[in-house]
């Protein structure tokens, strides 16, 4: 006889464990050089025909990364071999123009990932889909061209606004901010630049597919997106990556400004395969009266570091981040979010939802902190974990720190584990044991997941259930 | 091949020694020290030679002896400071219950000062079940570095209440450590009220399962005050609890409040339990309080864990309804402050102590906090 | 009436560098820069971590550990994630040569708080 217990171990041993471990043959990363030096990252810039300033900038980045510490918390990340990493991968000599024009095999990739269906059904209103570490795929619909809506990868973005560009690379998130962005600015490419113009409003999501498909291969995308005055935009990024035998390093930075009365909403599913460093800086400035949403789901990865930041620079600026972490085996989830109020009437809000299986571990990391002079401010954060079993471990570490006393603010945690009771109460309904499981679950992060666009909601829901279905026999 | 060190897997103690020299000198940007005034601590880092040592009256449970014939315990130093005071202190003042014994009147020790700085170690012990109530006044109004050691034995069940009070100038430093035997349970309050630099480490630790620990505390800090109590819960036996709330009202120019709340529960300690609260009331410009509890489960074999934090300025809306119903602002703002630190003073074991405890927070606040109703009723009428 | 204290020699501060002194028991940057000298809180508003440290980058100290810099003109941040301003001081040099010292006002210029973002 088996244990209710165990039961749910087998069951939710399947979650969180990689699908799309398939990848194509590596013809363009084997030719990649690794290791990091200045020839490396002179390379890059010459290559892209960059001007003096970038390649200034990127120095300097390559000078800092090599000065900085690593981070002294956070997760184990002796497993990164700096030497062993190739710092920039070029797919393809040319963008293409459109879905015909592509090579091939990453056709085939795509296809498997279902873009070419997304495009068809005109979901999404536009896509630039990261192979490697260029955009191969880029098209935006024409209305949004007319609204004079600017999509397009940070490297045409640069090539074509590089006033914009100068004022804005960096202006968010500093060389220096850390260590690993110091490494994103030094050999940055690709991701995915995004300026909305004043009053309009984007309707349907933005969204960017990114892969990594060659190992040992760093992606180092850099995303800029400023939204102009009173304007909307939503922007949708997923990533999915092969399974290979040795750590690979994803280590993006993503800036915004979201300038007065605007609204910019940025949501991330990343289901990294088990062997990715997931490193990422994600900061944006929301000006008087504007909102910035992070919705941020972390399903991958062996390690993942990320807390998206909104420095609420403008009074009346509102900013709220919706967290879920799934850490199966052998993974760490080290998630959260920041908040910095540094205005009057400013207000936060994190949610954090996370799930640990399988010896896996999820942390909540924040940080919440209200300057002199942010008058009546508001937060809350609240965090919920759930265990699944008794070998997985969860934490949450918050951080809060208040200058001013006309403020209010909270924080609020608990952690629970799927109870026997729950089990049997569903049990004795009708569900099969895994049913049950997979209710819970879904349950657990239904707050998060009814924020997501459609698509990504049916995946997730699909990602449980699949999983729950193959444990019972 | 780039090798890095890797953090620490935890937030227990990183260093945990007598020997004072594997403790360096703090910079301030450690982890545990980066909120503390560390320049201005820099005198309780390394031995000085005119320190002087804390005594106490002694009698009944209480005795003061030397330093080498203080009981041996598993307890060590976590940090610089308090390595620094076990090693330079004289003499030890233990307090002690035997098996058994139920000592209904609190015991109160006063701790006294020999020098303008002082290094201290006190020992309290109470053996299996027995039942005592320990009350530990600070108010000598010297610097202290010292350390409490506390053992609850096997069902014995021990309230402790200790009072940081006296003249705005003095440092008290002190680590707090409880042991916590097989079903024992142990309340461990601080008021704090006095000093300029404050740094209590109340923490405990289970030496058998069902052992329960309250960590209870209400700190108050005004202008220039820098108050930190930094609590370290170390689950690693089965079916143990614990449950901290701490409350803070804050005032003045530069007063600072730190509340780290660490909880770790390792791999063993199955079925516990554990809750931690803080509660910052800003009572107007000019304070800061930090608040972090940090939660750490190695097991999901839990029956619950959580946490929760709070900070807020005095509640307008309250007042309001106060003020609506006829009572002045004045008294409103009392009612609302004594309100705050109720579930804190409900705990605290005699009313007598709950009186001077209650009638301490409200001296410091201008308030009084004492008021009876009558009282109410005649400054409404007037 | 300010009152000018001595803070170190000039031939100490390098070009394009800055130097840790004690004014009054205060950490203060004194910083070399092509557009002249300057004196600054020694302490980023956002960790507390020491600016004489960092680069200097034209008439800015940049903080070595999170990467802001502050404009020592108006000790105002130019980026995030540092918000709030660090105090600046006035400063002058007197005498020439080897011997020219390095003199700072220990009250701080009174500055707007905070960056314009």
């Amino acid at each position: 006889m088996t244990t209710a217990a165990q039961d749910t171990a087998a069951t939710i041993d399947e979650l969180g464990r990689y699908e799309y471990g398939w990848h194509d043959a590596d013809a363009a990363g084997t030719n990649a050089r690794r290791g990091i030096n200045e020839d490396v990252v002179r390379d890059i810039s010459a290559k892209k025909n960059e001007p003096e300033w970038m390649l200034d900038l990127r120095l300097k980045g390559l000078r800092l990364f090599g000065k900085k510490p690593m981070p002294t918390w956070g997760s184990n990340l002796n497993g990164i071999d700096f030497d062993n990493i190739k710092y920039f991968v070029r797919s393809t000599e040319k963008q293409a123009q459109s879905w015909e024009d592509l090579p091939d095999d990453i056709k085939a990739t795509y296809d498997r990932l279902g873009i070419p269906e997304a495009e068809k059904q005109r979901l999404v209103a536009g896509v630039a889909a990261q192979y490697e570490s260029e955009v191969v795929y880029h098209k935006i619909r024409e209305d949004l061209e007319e609204q004079g809506v600017i999509f397009k990868d940070t490297d045409t973005g640069l090539r074509e606004h590089e006033d914009v560009f100068r004022e804005y690379f960096g202006s968010v998130i500093p060389v220096g901010d850390n260590k690993f962005a110091a490494l994103n600015t030094a050999v940055w490419s690709g991701g995915s630049f995004i300026y909305v113009p004043k009053g309009v409003h984007v309707e349907i999501p933005l969204q960017a597919y990114f892969r990594i498909n060659t190992e040992n291969m760093g992606q180092f995308e850099r995303t800029l997106i400023i939204v102009d005055e009173d304007a909307y935009v939503h922007y949708v990024e997923g990533c999915t990556a092969p399974i290979y035998s040795s750590d690979s390093l994803h280590s993006a930075v993503v800036e915004i400004i979201v300038r007065k009365g605007a609204r910019c909403r940025y949501t991330t599913i990343q289901n990294w395969s088990n062997n990715v460093y997931n490193l990422v800086t994600k900061r944006a400035i929301a000006q008087a009266g504007a909102t910035m949403e992070w919705v941020d789901g972390n399903l991958g990865s062996k390690v993942t570091m990320k807390y998206p930041a909104v420095w609420l620079t403008g009074e009346y600026a509102k900013g709220e981040t919706l967290s879920i972490a799934f850490a199966g085996e052998g993974q760490h989830q080290d998630a959260g979010a920041k908040m910095v109020h540094a205005a009057p009437n400013t207000s936060s809000n994190i949610i954090s939802k996370s799930v640990a299986r399988g010896g896996g571990r999820t942390s909540y990391r924040g940080l919440v902190q209200i300057l002199e002079g942010a008058h009546n401010s508001k937060s809350t954060v609240k965090c919920d974990a759930l265990l699944v079993d008794d070998i997985s471990r969860s934490d949450t570490y918050p951080y809060v720190d208040v200058r001013e006393d006309d403020v209010s603010m909270g924080h609020e945690a608990t952690v629970s584990k799927i109870s026997e009771e729950q089990l049997f109460y569903l049990m004795s309904r009708g569900l099969t044991e895994d049913e049950a499981m997979a209710m819970i679950v879904r349950g657990f992060i239904e707050p998060i997941a009814r924020e997501l666009p459609m698509e990504y909601a049916i995946e997730l829901n699909r990602l449980i259930e699949m999983q729950m279905e193959g444990a019972v026999g | 091949m780039t090798v890095l060190d890797a953090p620490p897997l935890d937030h227990s103690p990183q260093v945990v020694s007598a020997d004072v020299d594997d403790f360096a000198v703090p910079t301030g940007r450690e982890e545990e020290w980066r909120f503390a005034p560390t320049e201005e601590l820099r005198r309780f880092m390394d031995h000085d030679p005119d320190a002087g040592t804390i005594t106490c009256a002694t009698g009944g449970h209480v005795t003061v002896v030397p330093i080498v014939d203080a009981p041996a315990t598993d307890w060590l130093p976590t940090d610089r400071p308090s390595a620094v005071s076990r090693a330079g202190t004289s003499s030890a003042v233990l307090v002690r219950i035997g098996d058994d014994e139920i000592v209904e009147e609190p015991i109160v020790v006063e701790l006294r000062g020999s020098a303008a700085l002082n290094y201290g170690y006190v020992d309290v012990t109470i053996g299996r079940h027995a039942r005592a109530t320990v009350v530990l006044v600070h108010d000598a109004g010297v610097d202290v570095s010292g350390s409490i050691v506390t053992h609850v034995g096997d069902g014995a069940n021990l309230t402790m209440l200790s009072i940081i009070d006296g003249p705005p100038q003095a440092v008290h430093l002190w680590q707090w450590h409880a042991r916590i035997s097989r079903d024992a349970s142990f309340v461990g309050s601080v008021v704090t009220i006095g000093g300029r630099i404050v740094r209590i480490l109340p923490s405990v630790s289970y030496a058998g399962p069902g052992g329960s620990a309250e960590l209870l505390g209400a700190f108050l800090a005004d202008a220039g005050q820098y108050l930190e109590h930094r609590i370290f819960i170390d689950h690693d036996q089965p079916h143990c609890s614990s449950n901290v709330i701490y409350k803070g009202a804050l005032s003045g120019a530069d007063s600072h409040t730190v509340w780290i709340g660490d909880v770790l529960v390792r791999r063993a300690a199955v079925g516990i339990d554990t809750y931690e609260m803080n509660r910052n009331l800003l009572l107007d410009d000019g304070p800061r309080a930090d608040s972090v509890p940090n939660l750490e489960l190695e097991t999901g074999d839990i029956v619950s864990a959580g946490h929760a934090s709070a900070t807020g300025k005095f509640d307008d809306e309250q007042l309001f309804y106060l003020q609506a119903r006829g009572i002045p602002e004045r008294i409103a703002r009392q009612l609302v402050v004594r309100g705050f630190f109720a579930d804190i003073l409900a705990r605290i074991p005699s009313a007598e102590w709950r009186a001077l405890v209650l009638g301490r927070i409200g001296q410091r606040l201008g308030m009084d906090l004492d008021a009876h109703e009558d009282d109410v009723d005649a400054e409404v009428a007037s | 009436m300010s009152e000018f204290l001595e803070a170190c020699l000039l031939a100490d501060v390098a070009p394009r560098s800055a130097k840790r002194v004690l004014i009054a028991g205060r950490p203060i940057a004194v910083v070399n820069t092509d557009e002249g000298l300057f004196a600054i809180d020694d302490r980023c508003s956002h960790a507390d971590v020491s600016l004489a440290e960092g680069e200097v980058d034209g008439c800015a100290i940049e903080c070595w550990l999170h990467g802001s810099a502050f404009d020592l003109r108006t000790g105002a941040p130019l980026s995030p994630p540092a918000m709030m301003s660090v105090p600046i001081y006035a400063v002058r040099v007197v005498g020439d040569g080897d011997a020219a010292v390095v003199q700072i006002d220990p009250t701080p210029i009174s500055t707007p708080n905070r960056g314009t973002q």
